[in-house]
């Protein structure tokens, strides 16, 4: 079930009259947890067991952890919990690619090995649900926080609808103390909660399905030895939009969800193309995924406490990560790497004392600003291709090198669409950059909310064309 | 910007956000309104979109009604435009007709699929030329069955097929919903009605001689042509380079037919240079006589019947949307498929009825 479905407004609404029910705080929680798996199980109902399981191995672990009486038995019920959750990941989405890149590196020493068939049906949203019981046992090892004394709590926590299939990764320390106290869908909730949707799927379906999606498909899916550097230039930015208003709608739609039932979620994306660095785009970009890939594997590794040689060892090995954690292909680890790179060159132009005055200059900000979105849409490209091939061939066309300069693949039209988008987009970014949704809100005229909110609401109504456009991150 | 306030976790409680959602859905329903004028006077008219889950959920119709007589039509474009399933059911009473062809692309698998349906035991009407037994197109077809098996593969479908059934009905009702945004921004909102029209049914008319100039035709029929020429080589082909598609269909047909089902292979009227370009590659007793012989099933070649060569192809290719029902009916009532939507009727009745030798003595 997708946030843009008739179903999943049906869900919605059921959820919201349950939350505003007269009934005991225990039942409305346990209808909602009713709902969350029958949310799941709209995608494929025998994958609930996974989840269940999941649930099920950390609530006892974290259990555990907390009572072990030695820190050895400490130790090895997390290295369980580890093993656990990584142990599904592993199964289920790196199997496969795991099995052919081991054929390939013995292939490369000219040792045969046949890959056995491995055709495993990944769950969605398995990515998500176990980095975020993986925090809860991790914040129970490090004695952040006491294992819950409530599993509806915990339940309703790992599998709640909203957030459960793509983010944003929710720590136990903020969801689970809102589920002490009743809550209730208020009216001012409700406002809010379907401004944020509406504001979702104004992204998601008319900005990245109708408007970049098109641009990016024909670029990126076509023949790529051929590709014109007008059209590589125009279906990466294009991408670079269609990732931002997917994945940030995705996030806009499970927050105002969430406040529409009376649950605040944290915000998973906060303009980062007003990114000043890379390290100021990781504070702006799923923010949830970059907070956990931090606090649980970049500190734990020694973070920035050793040397420089290690600090950057240590990004590289996080990057790395969390590129390979967005897919089972060496392009997302590539992608991460590039990132890796950004911000260790990031970290020496900051040290060097020789550009303070550059940095200084009025005109630093935006042009940093420009430079670092630019510097993204360069990474974007080994996200978005298929395979190493094709992103050296748009990055050929793109400066120039490239087989191309016949026919254009894009017309002009979709050329301007891309360029308007990618404008709009940093203009709105560089404005917004530092103020609240309320700010925004309070700084549109009444008047021009109403035509705003109408145009909006418009617009996603007639990009109901039935298109079969899963959101990107389902695919994680 | 960030969606909770600066301070706080709780919703801005210093905004009024009271009638902005009436007000935005009052404006929202009034532009939909008059873009819905606007779009019918310009002579558009609602149509549905036609995409694989649309296809597969009638394609599980088609194994759902095994109870109920029914005959799938598999085909190409020529089979979506030139068959009009009201038509049928009126010509041949007690029969549900379910369109199951796809534009630009051949049969052939979709038939294999069907046969591998033991719950299907209706009549297949196979829209057939000799470009869709060639080896580059026979699985050209293949992701529509491939995407039906995978649908119904899980609960899943559950969800999927809800949501398109609304969508499918709204796009049946108003022209809204049948061209994205970004369609209309891509054309710099240019309001011309296309010439097709989808129905829920999947059932497509090509209206070229009402919402198509003269000209617009003429190009379009040049295009048409363009197109078969792209792959025209010319000279005869070699049966050769059909045999492998030939047999594949003689198994699906055999298939069926083993358990009660029929099947009968149509070719479909084309035209002028059209048709002289499908006579030099595939001379017709080189080809469709022998593919007659060898397959197994009753054929119809349109040449053979006055009443159906007489029917004229705006584009070379295609009927016009006046002409389908008198084309169905015609059609219907030919022999072999009159024939054939008997036998299945016959074997289906012997299929039901109860087996009395046990319990007669």
């Amino acid at each position: 079930m997708v946030f843009n479905s008739f179903t999943f407004f049906a869900l919605l609404t059921v959820a919201i009259f349950v939350s505003r029910a007269q009934w005991t705080w225990s039942a409305r929680k346990a209808v909602l947890l009713a709902l969350s798996y029958l949310f799941y199980a709209a995608w494929n109902p025998p994958f609930v067991l996974v989840l269940v399981f999941s649930t099920v191995a950390d609530w006892h672990l974290a259990k555990w952890i907390f009572g072990a009486k030695s820190n050895a038995r400490r130790r090895r019920m997390m290295v369980c919990s580890l093993v656990v959750n990584l142990g599904l990941l592993g199964y289920f989405k790196y199997g496969g690619f795991a099995l052919t890149s081991l054929q390939q590196c013995l292939a490369s020493v000219g040792v045969p090995f046949a890959v056995p068939e491995w055709s495993v049906v990944l769950p969605v949203g398995i990515s998500f649900y176990t980095f975020q019981t993986l925090s809860y046992t991790i914040d129970v090892f490090r004695g952040k926080t006491a294992p819950w004394n409530s599993f509806l709590d915990y339940a309703l926590y790992v599998t709640f609808f909203p957030q459960l299939v793509a983010g944003p990764i929710v720590r136990a320390t903020d969801f689970l103390p809102q589920c002490e106290q009743c809550r209730r869908a208020t009216r001012e909730g409700l406002r809010w909660g379907a401004l944020l949707i509406g504001v979702g799927l104004f992204n998601k379906m008319v900005i990245a399905d109708q408007m970049m999606a098109p641009i990016v498909e024909a670029v990126y899916d076509g023949p790529s030895a051929t590709l014109d550097g007008l059209s590589a230039w125009a279906g990466t930015l294009a991408f670079s939009i269609q990732i931002f208003c997917d994945f940030a709608g995705y996030s806009s739609c499970a927050i105002g969800s969430g406040w529409c039932l009376g649950f605040w979620f944290p915000d998973n994306f906060n303009c980062p193309y007003a990114a000043m660095g890379f390290s100021d785009f990781w504070r702006r970009w799923h923010i949830s995924l970059s907070t956990w890939l931090r606090d649980y594997l970049y500190i734990s590794l020694g973070g920035n406490r050793r040397s420089t040689t290690r600090t950057a060892v240590n990004l590289m090995l996080t990057m790395l990560l969390g590129g390979l954690w967005h897919g089972a292909a060496w392009t997302f680890v590539a992608w991460g790497g590039m990132h890796a790179i950004f911000l260790m060159l990031e970290r020496m132009m900051r040290q060097a004392s020789g550009l303070r005055r550059v940095r200084e200059a009025k005109w630093a900000g935006p042009a940093a600003a420009v430079g670092t979105y630019l510097c993204v849409c360069l990474t974007w490209v080994f996200f978005r291709a298929g395979d190493f091939k094709v992103a050296m061939d748009i990055l050929a066309a793109m400066f120039g090198c490239g087989g191309g300069g016949g026919v254009p693949v894009l017309s002009l039209t979709n050329v301007g669409i891309a360029s308007l988008g990618c404008v709009g987009t940093l203009c709105v970014h560089w404005v917004t950059r530092d103020m609240s949704l309320a700010q925004v809100v309070s700084a549109i005229p009444p008047w021009l909310r109403v035509c705003l909110g109408g145009l909006m609401i418009l617009l996603v109504a007639m990009s109901f064309t039935g298109e079969d456009r899963a959101f990107i991150y389902f695919q994680f | 910007m960030l969606s909770s306030t600066s301070n706080s976790k709780l919703v801005p409680a210093d905004i009024d956000l009271r009638g902005l959602w009436r007000r935005a859905l009052g404006l929202a329903a009034l532009g939909a309104i008059a873009i819905e004028c606007l779009l019918r006077t310009a002579g558009h008219e609602p149509s549905v979109n036609d995409d694989k889950v649309l296809w597969s959920m009638w394609r599980g119709m088609a194994s759902a009604s095994s109870k109920r007589n029914t005959a799938v039509i598999a085909g190409s474009s020529r089979a979506l435009l030139d068959i009009d399933l009201t038509a049928f059911e009126k010509a041949a009473p007690g029969w549900r007709c379910i369109q199951l062809a796809v534009d630009g692309t051949w049969p052939l698998t979709t038939v294999e699929e069907l046969a591998t349906c033991d719950d299907f035991r209706g009549l297949v009407l196979v829209d057939l030329d000799g470009v869709g037994l060639l080896e580059e197109k026979r699985d050209s077809q293949a992701r529509w069955p491939q995407y039906f098996s995978n649908l119904f593969g899980n609960l899943g479908w559950v969800d999927k097929c809800v949501n398109h059934c609304v969508v499918v009905f709204l796009q049946s009702t108003m022209c809204l919903w049948t061209r994205g945004v970004g369609d209309l921004v891509r054309q710099h909102f240019r309001l011309r009605p296309s010439y097709l029209q989808t129905g829920i049914d999947r059932q497509r008319l090509a209206y070229y001689r009402v919402k198509m100039t003269e000209r617009e035709l003429a190009r379009h029929r040049a295009w048409r042509l363009e197109r078969r020429r792209d792959e025209y080589t010319e000279k005869c082909r070699a049966w050769a380079e059909v045999e492998g598609g030939v047999a594949r269909l003689a198994t699906a047909v055999r298939r069926i037919q083993s358990r009660g089902g029929s099947v009968v292979l149509v070719r479909l009227p084309t035209s002028d240079e059209h048709l002289q370009m499908d006579n030099t590659e595939f001379p017709r007793a080189l080809f469709w006589d022998r593919l007659a012989q060898t397959v197994g099933c009753p054929t119809v070649h349109f040449q053979d019947y006055r009443q159906l060569a007489s029917f004229e192809c705006p584009d070379t290719s295609h009927l016009d949307a006046k002409d389908t029902t008198a084309f169905t009916e015609r059609l219907v009532q030919l022999a072999p498929i009159a024939n054939a939507l008997r036998r299945s009727v016959t074997t289906a009745r012997d299929h039901s009825r109860p087996e009395t030798f046990a319990g007669s003595h």
